[in-house]
């Protein structure tokens, strides 16, 4: 015991690093705060990127900066990559000389492509000064350096338990995002209201989109002020920006617009307000100080789905509509949101892009906004869900862990164990994987299922993309979807088209719910085409929309001139053999077909076992002693069968019933 | 190991009657195929629950495990055939030949990278996240490009002159002689086609194991003849003293094979993984050059040189018109998707190995 207050209660030196945005330098100095707290922190050092975001941050908080060269490496071509391991290996070499210098009993690395090459220098210079390495990671999906950096780390910090997937080094330990003080206290939400003087019964909606501000969201908000000066007893507190750069100016823009809005406007510095009928129902600030306080006082927070976002406003546990970032590395704002919304916590808007701006759609936020307000039920259950959502214990767990750390004990540290495969990896794993969980989602829920939403935003991303396969994802998605509204791009396009795209625009034709008459043309073409998988989706689109399309005698004649051909591809006869029970009466169907009862190929004769089934579901053939007398001519010997390995079918029987008596 | 006793007792005059056989090179490839093939057999069930303990599990396909599907069968299963190699070799082996050494060198090395990249596969849960292609590459050509300087330099003990030169199957004499740099180009690109070329066979149970294990045969039957003065001038080939031992490890590696395959085959309870494809591909690669037979690898390896073909065809030319050029690529994926199960298929490809065999034992003769 003597030893372990001996370390506690001796001076630390800690060196922390990581940077780029924001998002990486704050959670990284709250750690520090948080060690500050509990430990003498005798000295730090901060290693960062010239002209970043920690070059404004860090010196606030009375931290030495030092700069170190870094890049990013993921998302570079063959050169380019070279470039950046020169760069990175230079960082590597600068960081080993600035911790030969520090000699840190800590270093923590919070990501971003900085915290790469220092925790690996760390990692080398380990035998020798003996410092312990920490990773925090906010984001739920790392970057690549990231990734690699965690497996010379001693121990991950995770913010969502799901990371522990992707992380390659096996120490995550779960804290949650480390949040400010300020965040875990109680609160009560009138309190702050009288301190911001705005009457207790009015309804505070607080939007924000960030330090910097965000231009979907300011624009949003700007054009759609009418309608929000139509909500009764409500006002909305917009922090705009500092944004000033070049191409957009957060607060002259939003000022601009709202201009337009032609509602009563008093400009005081920082701060527009806007009147209705005499009463103030707005009120945007560049920069909201204290931003606490509002977050506590709001009733709804509209906001980006920033990691750190998303931690505050889950700690207050306040229902949120939040609007992530379109392409990012990896989706992650998306990711993140979808993470939050599909345990409840949250309710998400995507954002759209056309013409190269992104922007979300007016009356979808309103709407949606309208019936949040109107809804109290609807804001309780997703407050006490956020709140749900929010780990409190990450001071602890952090301090504990460290702690350990730094007395050797290791062993005692908890570490993420079992292995959380979350849904969207699969997808992104395997695209087929989504399409068939897509294709799955019934009518009813296709509005509201989040990654329905999603992937139909993205569709529009896709179909602009010059590769083909890309295209050939989007189309994928269409009939995955059923949106039916880009089914006319589908068939204007068609016949330029390469072949997979040719086939899965005739396989989403086939998963649509009604009939279109252009079907019929698409068809025409896609029998005729040189390539064999498109031939059989268009014999098989026929089979599907046969009732409308019976009238048409040109493919009929084509589809059976098909069980003459000799050469044809066996698939295309399959689905030909399987077209002719609905075209043909029984009489010719046996006649012509009767070459196909002893057929070399497994899978035309059961093609044709399959013909028989369709014939009889459709009641297009219906002299049964016919189909009988002449099924029984059939060779089925055959060359195929299914095996079934009876200890895994016990096995997970048997794991079912268990699972069954358990519930 | 035992040669090497066996001849440090005659040298001290002791002479132990029986065990001169040891000095016999078909003696101790018979014996070195035996025993790799008893150690399979007897230690290959443990070996199986040790990988699966490890958890070595395979997670290839992307079809949610049930009853049907093989999802979850130990793989890196390559290792068992590695071990049983190299204690089988520790025996029976002459490991003052140079030539031994390189192959054990090679496959060793390319046993480890194949390693690696179903480690990387196990650990992240995806068959898409072993070694990148690029890294894979790297890695075989940290081994191909010193196997070619060695091939080329004078620690390889083939007569000069006749490294650089060129023989074809079924005609006696070389029929040109290349330059060593144009030599050294040529043995890159051979290794690394014929690696991956078995590395892509490896796709069905049993599959790579059956044929793989013909193709060495006939190439230990070539190493026979080309390390037998008298066979190699009866039979017109290039005498290379030497390579009789290359009849030792191929046909130990023959017996770790076949003791593989007693639990690859159909179902599987182990899988070959890129462990062992890996370090067969390389065995067969290197031995073809150190018996300057390159070129009947097209022959007895023809069926290895189809699938890579049909492969590139589909990944190279196919992905960019987008389309399939055949029905399922690599070839054998056509026979399933054609409705031959897969047991019938691999003994199918089995046969046309055997075919493909005889004629490349027929080059022996009809020169």
């Amino acid at each position: 015991m003597a030893f372990e207050k001996k370390v506690a209660n001796s001076k630390i030196k800690v060196l922390l690093t990581g940077g780029g945005t924001a998002g990486h330098v704050i959670p990284c100095i709250a750690v520090y705060n948080i060690l500050k707290k509990h430990f003498k922190v005798e000295e730090s050092l901060y290693l960062g990127l010239k002209g970043k975001a920690e070059e404004v941050i860090v010196p606030k908080h009375g931290i030495k900066l030092e700069f170190i060269k870094s890049s990013p490496f993921a998302d570079k071509s063959g050169f380019e990559k070279l470039k950046a391991i020169f760069s990175l290996s230079l960082g590597v070499l600068q960081s080993m000389g600035k911790i030969i210098k520090f000699k840190p009993d800590l270093i923590i690395g919070a990501g971003g492509y900085v915290s790469a090459p220092v925790i690996v220098a760390g990692f080398l210079l380990k035998p020798f000064l003996k410092h312990k390495i920490v990773l925090d990671e906010q984001n739920l999906v790392p970057g690549l350096l990231n990734k690699v950096a965690s497996l010379f780390a001693d121990t991950v910090f995770v913010n969502f338990k799901e990371s522990s997937y992707f992380i390659w080094s096996n120490k995550c330990v779960y804290t949650g995002y480390p949040v400010r003080s300020q965040y875990l206290e109680g609160y009560k939400k009138e309190d702050f209201k009288e301190k911001l003087g705005i009457p207790s019964d009015r309804k505070v909606v607080l939007i924000t989109g960030g330090s910097l501000g965000a231009r979907t969201i300011n624009r949003l908000v700007a054009q759609s002020v009418n309608e929000l000066a139509g909500f009764k007893n409500t006002l909305f507190i917009h922090s705009i920006g500092l944004n000033t750069s070049e191409s957009y100016n957060a607060f002259e823009d939003t000022l601009n617009l709202l201009k337009k809005s032609g509602f009563k406007i008093e400009e005081k510095g920082e701060e527009i307000r806007l009147y209705k009928n005499g009463q103030l129902f707005y009120t945007g600030k560049r920069f909201i100080d204290k931003i606490f306080d509002y977050q506590k006082a709001a009733d709804v927070i509209v906001s980006r789905a920033g990691a750190g976002a998303i931690s505050e406003i889950l700690a207050l546990g306040k229902p949120a509509i939040l609007i992530p970032k379109r392409g990012l590395p990896g989706d992650h704002q998306e990711l993140n949101a979808i993470g939050i919304a599909e345990k409840g916590g949250c309710e998400v808007l995507f954002e759209k892009r056309k013409n190269g701006n992104d922007y979300i759609e007016g009356q979808e936020f309103i709407s949606l906004l309208k019936s949040l307000l109107n809804n109290s039920e609807r804001m309780n259950e997703i407050s006490k869900n956020a709140k749900s959502l929010f780990y409190e214990k990450g001071e602890e767990v952090i301090v504990e862990t460290i702690y350990r750390l730094l007395t050797g004990k290791e062993d005692e540290i908890n570490f993420i164990t079992g292995v959380f495969e979350p849904q969207f990896v699969k997808f992104q794993r395997y695209f087929d994987n989504l399409v068939r969980y897509l294709y799955a989602i019934p009518k009813e829920e296709r509005e509201a299922n989040l990654y329905s939403r999603f992937y139909r935003i993205k569709i529009d991303e896709y179909l602009q993309s010059q590769n083909f396969m890309v295209v050939n994802k989007a189309i994928k998605l269409i009939g995955a979807l059923k949106v039916e509204e880009k089914y006319p791009f589908l068939w204007d396009n068609f016949s330029n088209f390469k072949g997979y795209l040719k086939r899965n625009t005739l396989i989403a034709f086939k998963n649509a719910e009604k009939f279109f008459p252009q079907f019929e043309t698409v068809i025409e073409k896609g029998i005729e085409d040189s390539y064999f998988e498109v031939r059989r989706e268009a014999i098989s689109l026929f089979i599907r929309f046969f009732r409308e399309l019976s009238t048409n005698e040109k493919i009929k004649e084509k589809i059976l001139k098909n069980l003459e051909k000799k050469f044809e591809s066996f698939e295309v006869i399959c689905e030909s053999i399987k077209a002719s029970s609905l075209i043909l009466d029984e009489d010719n169907f046996v006649k012509m077909n009767k070459k196909f009862l002893t057929h070399k190929n497994v899978r035309i004769r059961e093609a044709l076992l399959d013909a028989v089934r369709i014939a009889i579901d459709s009641s297009s053939l219906s002299d049964i002693e016919k189909l009988q007398v002449f099924l029984k001519k059939m060779l089925i010997t055959t060359s195929e069968f299914k095996p079934v390995y009876s200890v895994r079918e016990k096995y997970f029987k048997t794991l079912k019933i268990l699972e069954g008596k358990n519930d | 190991m035992i040669k090497l006793i066996i001849e440090l007792c005659q040298a001290n005059g002791i002479d132990f009657g029986f065990f001169r056989l040891a000095n016999y090179i078909t003696f101790r490839a018979l014996m070195g195929m035996v025993f790799s093939l008893m150690f399979c057999l007897i230690y290959g069930s443990d070996f199986i629950v040790f990988l699966y303990k490890k958890g070595m599990k395979d997670t290839s396909g992307e079809a949610s495990v049930s009853s049907y599907s093989k999802k979850g069968t130990p793989t890196a299963g390559g290792l068992l055939i590695i071990i049983s190699t190299v204690v089988s070799l520790f025996f029976w082996g002459d490991l003052r030949n140079t030539y031994v050494l390189v192959l054990l060198a090679g496959f060793l090395y390319t046993g480890f990278v194949g390693f690696i990249d179903d480690f990387l596969k196990v650990r992240f849960k995806s068959s898409l996240s072993g070694l990148s292609q690029m890294g894979k590459t790297l890695m075989l050509f940290a081994f191909i490009i010193p196997f070619a300087i060695f091939y080329l330099s004078s620690l390889n003990p083939m007569p000069e002159g006749l490294k650089t030169l060129i023989y074809l199957p079924f005609y006696k004499n070389p029929v040109m002689a290349l330059p060593d740099m144009i030599f050294g180009i040529f043995i890159v690109f051979t290794m690394f086609s014929i690696i991956n070329a078995v590395n892509i066979v490896d796709g069905m149970d049993g599959l790579l194991g059956g044929t793989s294990v013909l193709a060495i045969g006939v190439y230990t039957v070539f190493a026979y003849v080309i390390g037998n003065k008298i066979l190699a001038q009866y039979l017109l080939f290039p005498y290379i003293p030497g390579t009789e031992e290359i009849v030792i490890f191929c046909s130990i590696l023959i017996g770790g094979i076949v003791g593989f395959l007693w639990f690859n085959t159909y179902p599987a309870e182990i899988f070959m993984g890129d462990t062992g494809s890996l370090a067969i591909g390389s065995v067969i690669g290197m031995v073809a050059f150190f018996l300057k037979q390159e070129f009947l690898f097209l022959i007895v390896g023809g069926l290895f040189v189809f699938e890579i073909f049909t492969s590139l065809l589909q990944e190279k030319i196919g992905s960019r018109l987008g389309r399939r050029m055949l029905y399922r690529a690599p070839y054998h994926h056509t026979l399933t998707h054609k409705g031959i199960a897969e047991p019938k298929a691999v003994v199918r490809l089995w046969l046309i190995s055997v075919i493909l065999a005889l004629i490349g034992l027929l080059s022996l003769k009809i020169r």
